[in-house]
């Protein structure tokens, strides 16, 4: 049992291997997070998912120290504790069409063990959070694409997390529905840890206070958007760097140093 | 025991000159007195521009009110019906396949009067029967079958304690309905078929703990049918199919149970089968 | 006194409203927005924002009244929508980087005046004059932890300071009292 970490440190990750079967997803990550909202960048296939399901508690790490919300992950007590402060929406979810929104997010509000009294407002509020107030009593099925993530964000807040992973979140959002969803995202940040896992650098960035970028399962950059932005100004072919916003340009032009190392 | 508030030190919050300390006493007695709020209201329904502001957000609020919700009391038999809800119980092709395996047992049973199906001496419910619950149990519980399977792993309710409520409510339609059938079969209710029922749905749990629910369930059904078909087969009753081995299902299912919750941990995780289906 | 017992109990409007009653929803505005704007105010030190806090509160209560449960707890069920719907508005405002103006000091004699003195000791006079001893930024967190029912993340919003820092001056102010009423 590792002795919890000091407080205020949302997510402590050190030396973190994660390898299956055939192949290995993780390889030595580092990652400290607190407060914020915190951008996790990386091409395809760099290891985000598999990290978003360990910090998830879902995935077990083949060796390394994880520590999350200041508990080791071993202790069924302690696992118990920190799912009941997480909030997770991945990538594809599935949902029980017949459910309405609310119904939806009732449902993990149960499973999370919220208080009962609490439940029907908790949900209320999430979902005025996320904007489907006017929604909230359609069934699933009846909704599209961009509804149904916020439906999945909506159930992932509706415990006030102090860890919230969204992996890939904006997919089927429209331009206007990303602006709010940015807003939201900053709000929650004030005073939970926020991880958004995606591959549209772009996308996130502006909602980030920092972003890590994660290549062959190790972290390869940290810092903040506008540090991303900088190693982009210095590469050496800057001509060659494709990526149309500044942002972009200094992730390629990481993700490039890296691959040459 | 009836303190209420003074007249005058509501006039003087509501001047918001009240004084620290009355103030908090003030706010906490509020909260909890009917009475103290409405000489509250009352009071502040004098003060001109207090009551414009309220006045005017009362209009604006009542101008766009929106059409109310469909909001539960959040009672646990709410969260109960809630957590049911997504189970197998609760959804239609599960439900039919039971009624349907129940009716066609039955319809064997009176066709060859209890004599067993072809060379079977066994009652088909008996043969039947067990198989119920593990179907359910393959559906409660799984990346194949529940959609936000993933979502509900990372839950506090999420692992064994979910499939357990799951499980309850698929026995709990399961067995009143086989013991209804063995009453139309005239075959009475009979633990012959009951407890193997038990046995087969706690060994599935437990096999869940190692190679998957949905997997273990395969197996366990699997062997099953494998005993049923040697008995058919054979013409002669297998020993697991009749009344005396009562006792050793009984010992399975206790077993089983044990070890079950020995082994709970092992659902707090995804099965290490479930890869990122895409890291793209 | 307005003691007449034949009007319906908040509870009772409540549960009206649940049901859909317009009538029912109005009524049960006249009598609390008055005390919720004035607490809120005092919370936020910022008119505007305690009045769309108001308007966000009674919204969720014309969606949300069909859930409650309770038995005279109207009060507090009312107060804590108001509290989410609070802080939630200062972690927007915190988000937009826009300073969040809380105004510790609004009580301005340092020094109790004569006719606190006479006022308070009406109520529990040790209580309130140890209340009025303690340094403002004690007396805040003390205010919204204790009074207010926050946690100690919701209070660290609140107040705009570390969740640490809430701990710590919530235990100093405790201790504070303590010592003043024995
Ligand atoms: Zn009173």
């Amino acid at each position: 049992m590792t002795a919890p970490t000091t407080l205020g440190t949302h997510v402590e990750v050190r030396d973190l291997v994660v390898r299956f079967k055939n192949r290995t997803a993780l390889e030595g990550l580092d990652l400290n997070l607190d407060a914020g909202v915190h951008g996790l960048l990386g091409p395809n296939g760099a290891g985000k998912t598999t990290l978003m399901r360990v910090l998830g508690t879902i995935a077990r790490p083949t060796s390394g120290q994880v520590a999350v919300l200041g508990h080791d992950l071993g202790n069924q007590r302690a696992l118990r504790d920190v799912r009941r402060r997480l909030g997770y929406l991945p990538q594809h979810f599935g949902y029980y069409p017949r459910f309405t929104v609310r119904e939806f997010v009732e449902y993990f509000a149960w499973l999370k063990e919220m208080p009962s009294a609490s439940i029907p407002l908790a949900v209320d509020r999430a979902i005025e959070r996320v904007g489907l107030a006017d929604r909230a009593d359609d069934r699933l099925k009846r909704l599209s694409g961009g509804m149904l993530r916020r439906a999945g964000i909506a159930q992932a807040i509706v415990n006030d997390p102090d860890l919230l992973l969204l992996d890939e979140p904006t997919a089927g959002l429209d331009p206007e529905q990303r602006v709010d969803f940015r807003h939201l995202l900053r709000a929650i940040g004030v005073d939970a840890c926020v991880l958004v896992a995606t591959h549209l650098v772009e996308d996130v960035a502006v909602a980030c206070t920092e972003v890590s970028l994660v290549n062959g399962g190790r972290t390869v950059f940290r810092g903040t958007p506008d540090e991303l932005a900088a190693a982009g100004e210095h590469a050496p072919d800057g001509e060659l760097n494709s990526g149309d916003s500044p942002i972009e340009r200094g992730y390629t032009a990481v993700l490039r140093a890296d691959r040459a190392r | 025991m009836t303190w209420h508030v003074a007249r005058p030190t509501i006039l003087a919050y509501v001047d918001g000159d009240a004084a620290e300390a009355d103030a908090w006493s003030i706010e906490a007695h509020v909260t909890d007195c009917e009475r103290c709020r409405t000489e509250l209201a009352a009071a502040a329904a004098d003060d001109p521009a207090l009551a414009a502001d309220l006045a005017a957000s009362r209009t604006a609020l009542l101008a766009g009110l929106p059409p109310q919700g469909r909001i539960r009391r959040g009672s646990p038999a709410r969260g109960l019906r809630i957590l049911l809800a997504s189970g197998p119980a609760a959804r239609g092709p599960w439900l039919l396949a039971t009624l349907m395996v129940l009716a066609l047992a039955i319809g064997l049973d009176l066709a060859s009067s209890g004599a067993g199906l072809l060379g079977s001496t066994a009652p088909v419910l008996v043969l039947l029967a067990p198989l119920l619950p593990v179907l359910g149990v393959a559906a409660s519980y799984g990346s194949g079958l529940d959609d936000a399977h993933e979502i509900i792993a990372t839950t506090a309710a999420g692992g064994l304690r979910l499939l357990l409520i799951r499980t309850t409510a698929v026995l709990a339609v399961t067995v009143p309905a086989t013991i209804a059938a063995g009453l139309v079969t005239g075959l009475a209710w009979s633990a012959t078929w009951l407890v193997p029922g038990l046995a087969l749905t706690t060994l599935t749990l437990l096999g869940g703990t190692v190679v998957g629910v949905t997997r273990a369930a395969a197996l366990v059904g699997g062997g099953w049918a494998l005993v049923v078909a040697v008995d058919v087969i054979s013409e002669t009753t297998i020993a697991l199919l009749t009344g005396p081995a009562t006792p050793a299902w009984l010992a399975v299912f206790g077993l089983s149970a044990a070890a079950l919750v020995l082994r709970r941990a092992a659902f707090n995780h995804l099965p290490t089968s479930i890869r990122p289906h895409s890291e793209a | 006194m307005s003691g007449a017992r034949a009007e319906p109990s908040d509870d009772e409007l409540l549960r009206a409203i649940g049901r859909g009653s317009q009538e029912a929803f109005e009524e049960y505005y006249t009598r609390n927005a008055a005390w919720l704007l004035l607490r809120l105010r005092r919370r936020c030190g910022d008119a505007e924002l305690a009045a769309d806090v108001v308007q966000e509160t009674f919204l969720a209560v014309w969606r949300a009244a069909g859930s409650y449960r309770g038995r005279g707890q109207a009060g507090g069920w009312l107060w804590s929508i108001a509290t989410r719907r609070l802080i939630d508005a200062h972690r927007r405002r915190v988000a937009r980087g826009e300073s969040v103006a809380v105004d510790l000091d609004h009580d301005p004699a340092v020094a109790p005046s004569a006719e606190e003195e006479a006022l308070a000791a009406s109520l529990d006079a040790d209580l309130a004059s140890a209340l009025h001893r303690l340094a403002p930024e004690l007396r805040a967190v003390l205010q919204a932890t204790v009074l207010d029912g926050l946690s100690v993340r919701e209070a660290a919003v609140l107040l705009d300071i570390p969740e640490g820092t809430v701990k710590t001056r919530a235990r100093r102010a405790r201790l504070h009292l303590k010592e003043a009423l024995t």
